[in-house]
This record gives structure tokens, sequence and C-alpha cells, in this order.
């Protein structure tokens, strides 16, 4: 059914590897038992990005190389991806879940008429067979998801799921894929225009003060905010205040939103359902205040906090250096 | 065509409600197609046409952690957590 390889898509913006792309290296050696981890990796001539996925130890990288890869469009990369899959399918084809990994997987998915679960939390082998687990909606409860009729079998992985190690590995290989770059016809980049991408960095940001319904007030978001800034941190934000003005999507933590892997982590009013807990997984000390005795959140954390949001920042405020 | 937008919140704000608008909304008619109406493989939609499959549902073990609750004081409760911080 497959070639026996785990390929993992290595994202680049500018001159940056997307470090979740690393941490999927990483992954697929550790569960590979036997199989190929294989990177894909899209470049023009010029670039050598080789050489930062090489530190991280795959069998082989491959290249598709060409000049359009500076500035090609999600169906562009999607396209080529699929000259390179469809004849020789890997078993596993694995992608960071980020902006632009979320777009090309699953036009590639259909091209390939196979299995995608997104957002997986985990995956490993049952022999052949990649077990993706993901929570349901709405609900407390996980699940286990298969592709057994179809390869590849494909799964996007949220940043920070897991942890990327370098590992040095003389076997591997790069090789030059065939393909032929197909300019797409009805649509085109125009132009681009960078801004911060402060998901990203709240995934990255060392200490995060996050906000939660329980918390929302205008007075708790200055004392959020100005705290954040006394300990070079960023605010965040539980779902629910993603729909108020002060807040975007790249302000969310959890499903849909960052993976944090903060030093220190303070939850304010945040009462702790699971699409909220599953972005604090890798955060390393968690501090929760909540109204409630009760909120699931303090399952989650190493001190807990229980009365009001606005007197434990003001109170926080005052003692932090 | 059709181009094939996706956008985010930031877009735009929806506009007022009118009561004007609200009254006339109970008039309008609402198109439904169902599998019926359009031109599909069966074979390929729903449950029996899904790759993926959910082999388990569970309830996740939860990772025991020792949680340490603070003085219901927030003065004592900061003073004792910014200890225990390095």
């Amino acid at each position: 059914m497959d070639n026996n390889e785990i390929w993992v898509y290595i994202e680049t913006t500018g001159s940056r590897v997307e470090p979740t792309s690393l941490q999927l290296i990483t992954k697929a050696k550790a569960i590979a038992s036997g199989k190929k981890v294989v990177a894909i990796l899209l470049e023009t001539p010029s670039a050598n990005f080789e050489t930062i996925v090489k530190e991280y130890g795959p069998d082989r990288i491959e290249t598709l190389i060409d000049d359009h890869f500076v500035n090609a469009t999600d169906e562009e990369i999607a396209d080529a991806l699929f000259q390179v899959t469809d004849k020789n399918r890997p078993n596993s084809l694995l992608f960071p879940a980020t902006i632009l990994g979320k777009s090309i997987a699953p036009r590639l998915q259909a091209k390939l008429e196979t299995g995608l679960t997104g957002d997986s939390l985990d995956i490993f082998y049952e022999n052949d067979l990649l077990v993706q687990v993901k929570p349901t909606y709405g609900d407390n409860v996980m699940c286990d998801i298969v592709s057994p009729d179809t390869r590849p079998q494909m799964v996007t992985v949220r940043p920070n799921t897991f942890r990327a190690e370098k590992a040095t590995n003389p076997q591997t290989e790069v090789v030059k894929a065939r393909f032929t770059f197909h300019k797409q016809a009805d649509s085109d980049i125009i132009a681009t225009d960078p801004i911060i991408n402060s998901s990203s960095k709240l995934d990255d940001a060392k200490v995060v003060i996050a906000l939660g319904r329980g918390a929302y007030s205008p007075k708790n978001i200055q004392l959020a905010q100005d705290l954040a800034a006394k300990l070079s941190g960023m605010v965040g934000v539980s779902r629910p205040l993603t729909d108020e003005a002060e807040f975007n999507h790249d302000d969310q933590i959890g499903i849909g939103g960052a993976s944090l892997s903060a030093d220190l982590l303070i939850n304010l009013g945040i009462s702790g359902a699971v699409q909220y807990t599953v972005g604090i997984k890798n955060a390393k000390k968690i501090v929760s205040v909540n109204i409630d005795k009760d909120a699931p959140i303090f399952e989650e954390s190493d001190f807990a906090y229980v009365g009001d949001v606005t007197d434990f920042l003001n109170a926080l405020t005052a003692q932090v250096r | 065509m059709p181009a094939v937008v996706t956008v985010r919140k930031e877009l735009n704000t929806p506009r007022y409600e009118t009561p004007q608008n609200i009254k006339e909304s109970f008039e309008k008619p609402i198109t439904t197609w169902t599998e019926a109406d359009l031109d599909l493989d069966r074979t390929k939609i729903g449950q029996a046409g899904s790759p993926t499959k959910v082999t388990k549902v569970y309830a996740p073990t939860k990772e025991v952690k020792k949680t340490d609750f603070l003085p219901t004081d927030p003065v004592q409760a900061v003073s004792k957590l910014l200890s225990q911080l390095d």
C-alpha cells in the first residue's frame, strides 16, 4: 500500500525553518520503528535549508527546487507535493498545524483522496497504522483516529506539541526530487506585507498572563498588560475573549490557538475547559486564579488562588520587581 | 469563478439588525440542498465515505498535579507564591 516511509513537510518562511517541522522530524524518528523518516523541502536554488534540517537527523531529505518557491501560492505548493507523493505513497505525511500547514495539507489530502486529522495532540503506530489522537469538539473526551484504507495517513500537529532534538545522522541522504512547477492560472500573489505573527510569539513567550471570561474587565486587562510588560511576557486569552474588541485570534490559547511553552503561566478567570488546557500542557509553572474553588483549571495548576482576580493582580503588581 | 475566500473576524463588523430586517427575515426564502440535489458520488460522502475512522473514544488520563492552594488573603498569597517561584 505504501513505501514504509514517514514524510515530514518542512515549512519555511523567509530565512527561517518552522520549528514545528523540526519537532515533527524528532517525533517521527522516535516512533518510526523501522520506517524511514524523510523531510520534504521546497526551496529556491540559492536557499540551503537542508543544512538546518540535517541537524535533526532525518534518513533522507527530498528537495524540490524552483525559483517560484520564493512566492508560491498554497495551491502551487500542494500541486508540487502531489507530484512527489502520488505515485510513491508514503505511509504517513506529517504537517505543522500552522496557518500555511493547515492550508496546504487539506488541498493535498483532497488530491490524494486520503484521510487527514487536524490539530492532533499525539501520534503513534499500531503496526502500520498511524493512530492520531485528538479531543472531540466540545467534550472532555479524546478520540483515536486512523485511516485504515488509504495512504498516506496525513496529520497536522500543533506547534510545541513535541520537542525538537538535534541528532547527528551521517547517513542523511539529500536527494533532488523530480517535479515540474505548475504555475497556477487562476491566482497570483501580487504583494506580501510582513506582520508580526503574535500567535507564534505567544507559543514562544516565556511568561504568559492569560485572561478568561471570569476576568474580563477593562481594569483587569490593563493590570494584565502592565504586569506582562513588567515581566517581559505576553497576554493571551481563552477562546471566548477573542470575540471581544480588545482581542483577536492571535491572542488565543488552546485548540485553534497557541500552544504555550512558557516558564510561567498565570491563568486569570479561566475555568479550564479541555479546549483551553490542551494549549498549556508544556508550560512549566502554572498559577491559576478563579473565584470558583472547583474550577477544573486548578487540576492543571501548580499554584491555586481561590478569590478575586483584581485583588490578586493588584497584590502581584505591587510585589513584583 | 467563483472566488473562494476565508476571512477572519477583523475583516469588518456586522451591520445592525434593524427591526425592519428582522421582520422581513421571517418571509425570506431559504434554499436547502441535500445530497439528493447534488451530483455526488455517494460512496465518497458521510460516514461511509470518510477515509478517517474513529477507533476509540475515551476520557484522557489526568496527570495528577500537586496543587499548592495559596492563602485567601491576596497579599499573603502573592508573597508566598513569589517566594516559591525562582
